[in-house]
């Protein structure tokens, strides 16, 4: 599904250069659960965002079925994202103004006819995140947890092909962190290919594959077969 | 589209109360130069029309310069070279390069009055008694006032007996505007009063009588209406008041005129003239120089409007600047989900020119309360020469237009550099927040 090759980011830092991402190349197949983990600092947000299209490599290709998304123009790279991608951020990220119908119908407004039969996306979608009721109430009546699982279910409104989450359980406690990685796992037993960044060795356990990035450098792939 | 205006009308609504506020400048703005250009146009066109009706652009009026002290005014010292227009300063006048023609006037210098009985024109007991006025009378050459003439076979010169006389438009406005109503008196138009016959009394006024003197009667006729008399005068021909100032003045030998016209060969050599005329310390007024001072007038309370405009486009700019860095993470989020960098431009561009469209809107209302506001403050105190609203504020089809456009692009500028930073916004920072 995404094929990353001879991948590198150079940052500069108070002037002096320095690899973010060094020489990586691996594959994500379709409908795998994958986890990005590692040190702070060693790359992992930086990885998320190039394989999302936000960011863009100093060297190497991101190869999503065939297209490389780095050479796009901005109106179809932008189109790309819009279908292909889902994404969950650490901080949640809700519109605190929107209420959380408004929040996750927001992505079909960027969809040619995205709102038809909406209310009924949104209300199927929140069954599926386990949030029926809080359809009309605002991000700052919720918790940590329904905000995430509200986050959540933005990101997978549009069916998008593959969800990237960045930390999804970083800002949770314990037992809200088991929850949404749950919630991950019933997605991808769905189908849905997961890529998700993140130290919560639970997310490794879960994880079919699991990339651990070390100053920038793949150090291992890890699957659980093997 | 239809998502678009979802997306457009959200914001609006978020963002109502910064909008609101950041454009309260263009709302003040644009009101103001409404109402400055709508009074500008108005007394422009009110120079143009009234004041100097039928004055052609090629004509000048020379008159004598008065010194005045605060609310007194002193008429010119006698020793000064400019303080009466004798006939070698006419000679000089026409003398000038480009001068085609001088018209001398010269003013009744002694108190003058009419007795008029309306009865030949408005039938019936109630007004057979004569009225009496005082008059403020000048004579003019036949050849400045030929085209006002409207009874036929009528000379204009001191063989004509009854004396045929001029009536100032001015004063047939007044009547008809202000005097008939207050004294329960009918409207008259100018045909009622062609042909009319009155006496004038010389040396005798209401207010004044010249010791020694008796008033002596004659008749005179009206023959037509003129712009070029005074304010509120008649005029009757140069010769008869040459005549009658000799008798009632004593010392009057030199013919002593109180203003002339002087007719240029063609409008471009007016400026010169002028030049030429005011140098010698007479004062020049010219269809031009009025319209262009009011021109000036307007044009500088225009761009203190326009300055009102510029800060706040700065105000504009300032506040989606703002907008924009509170709205990282949600531009981030739109970018997230499939907006492009035009779409996220387009956004912010739409919302300014919405904003642009309810200032400019709210601006124009402004202008038009602030014109009904001071029309109906002043109207009491004003001039008659200002009959109706429309006159001193004249409504313009095509302002409103210019002023909502001159608002939508304002705002659209305005916001332009803030929208360019909103839609290169790094996704990857604007998300984390």
């Amino acid at each position: 599904m995404i094929q990353v090759e001879n991948l590198s980011k150079k940052f500069f830092l108070a002037g002096n250069p320095f690899y973010a991402l060094d020489n990586l190349s691996f594959i994500i197949k379709p409908g795998n659960f994958t986890c990005i983990s590692g040190l702070s600092g060693s790359g992992k947000t930086t990885l998320l965002n190039i394989l999302g299209g936000f960011l863009h490599p100093t060297n190497g290709n991101v190869i999503f079925e065939d297209m490389d998304i780095h050479r796009l123009s901005d109106k179809k790279a932008s189109r790309f994202r819009g279908g292909n991608i889902g994404f969950v951020y650490q901080s949640f990220s809700l519109i605190p103004q929107l209420t959380v119908f408004e929040n996750i119908r927001a992505p079909l407004l960027f969809e040619k006819h995205g709102l038809k039969n909406a209310e009924k996306k949104v209300k199927d979608i929140l069954e599926i995140v386990g949030i029926p009721e809080k359809i009309n109430e605002y991000p700052f009546n919720l918790s940590g947890g329904q905000m995430q699982r509200v986050a959540i279910a933005r990101a997978v409104i549009k069916n998008p092909k593959i969800l990237m989450a960045d930390e999804p359980t970083g800002n949770l406690d314990s037992k809200t962190g088991l929850g949404i990685i749950k919630l991950f796992k019933s997605l991808n037993t769905k189908g849905m290919t997961i890529l998700t960044v993140s130290h919560d060795q639970r997310f490794i356990d879960t994880a079919d594959e699991n990339l651990v990035l070390s100053l920038g450098k793949l150090k291992k792939k890890k699957t659980k077969k093997g | 589209m239809k998502n678009f205006l979802i997306i457009l009308l959200t914001n609006l609504k978020r963002n109502f109360f910064r909008n609101f506020f950041a454009s309260i400048g263009i709302v003040i703005g644009i009101g103001s130069l409404y109402f400055f250009i709508t009074v500008g146009t108005g007394l422009n066109s009110l120079i143009t029309s009234k004041t100097m009706q039928k004055l052609p652009v090629n004509m000048l009026r020379v008159r004598t310069t008065e010194l005045s002290l605060g609310i007194f005014r002193f008429g010119q010292p006698s020793f000064m070279k400019s303080a009466t227009i004798s006939e070698e300063a006419i000679d000089s006048f026409k003398a000038i390069p480009g001068v085609r023609k001088v018209y001398p006037i010269m003013n009744v210098m002694f108190p003058i009055s009419a007795v008029i009985s309306f009865s030949s024109i408005l039938p019936g007991a109630r007004y057979r008694r004569g009225y009496r006025t005082d008059l403020i009378m000048s004579g003019a050459p036949e050849t400045l006032i030929k085209n006002d003439i409207r009874l036929k076979n009528v000379s204009f010169s001191r063989k004509s007996w009854p004396i045929p006389v001029l009536i100032s438009r001015h004063i047939l406005d007044i009547y008809n505007s202000g005097f008939a109503s207050a004294q329960n008196l009918p409207k008259l138009s100018e045909k009622a009063l062609l042909g009319l016959r009155f006496n004038l009394i010389l040396g005798q006024s209401t207010l004044l009588r010249e010791r020694g003197k008796k008033g002596i009667r004659v008749p005179c006729r009206v023959v037509g209406f003129t712009t070029k008399s005074e304010m509120l005068g008649l005029v009757m021909p140069l010769d008869y008041v040459k005549i009658y100032n000799k008798r009632f003045i004593a010392g009057f030998k030199k013919p002593r005129y109180s203003s002339c016209y002087v007719l240029a060969r063609s409008s471009d050599k007016v400026s010169k003239i002028s030049d030429t005329i005011e140098k010698n310390g007479y004062t020049v007024h010219a269809h031009k120089k009025i319209s262009n001072l009011i021109l000036l007038v307007t044009f500088l309370l225009g761009l203190f409007s326009l300055i009102i405009i510029f800060i706040a486009a700065v105000s504009i700019f300032n506040a989606f600047t703002v907008i924009v860095s509170q709205r990282r993470m949600e531009i981030g989020l739109f970018r997230s989900f499939g907006a492009s960098r035009r779409y996220i431009s387009a956004l912010f561009l739409s919302e300014a020119s919405i904003g642009g469209t309810v200032s400019g809107l709210m601006g124009i209302t402004l202008g038009i309360f602030l014109v009904r506001l001071t029309w109906s403050l002043v109207k009491d105190v004003l001039p008659p020469v200002f009959p109706s609203l429309d006159v001193l504020f004249p409504i313009s089809f095509f302002l409103p237009f210019v002023l909502l456009a001159g608002s939508v692009i304002t705002s659209i500028l305005a916001a332009y550099f803030p929208a360019l930073i909103a839609s290169r916004i790094d996704i990857s920072k604007a998300v984390r927040k």
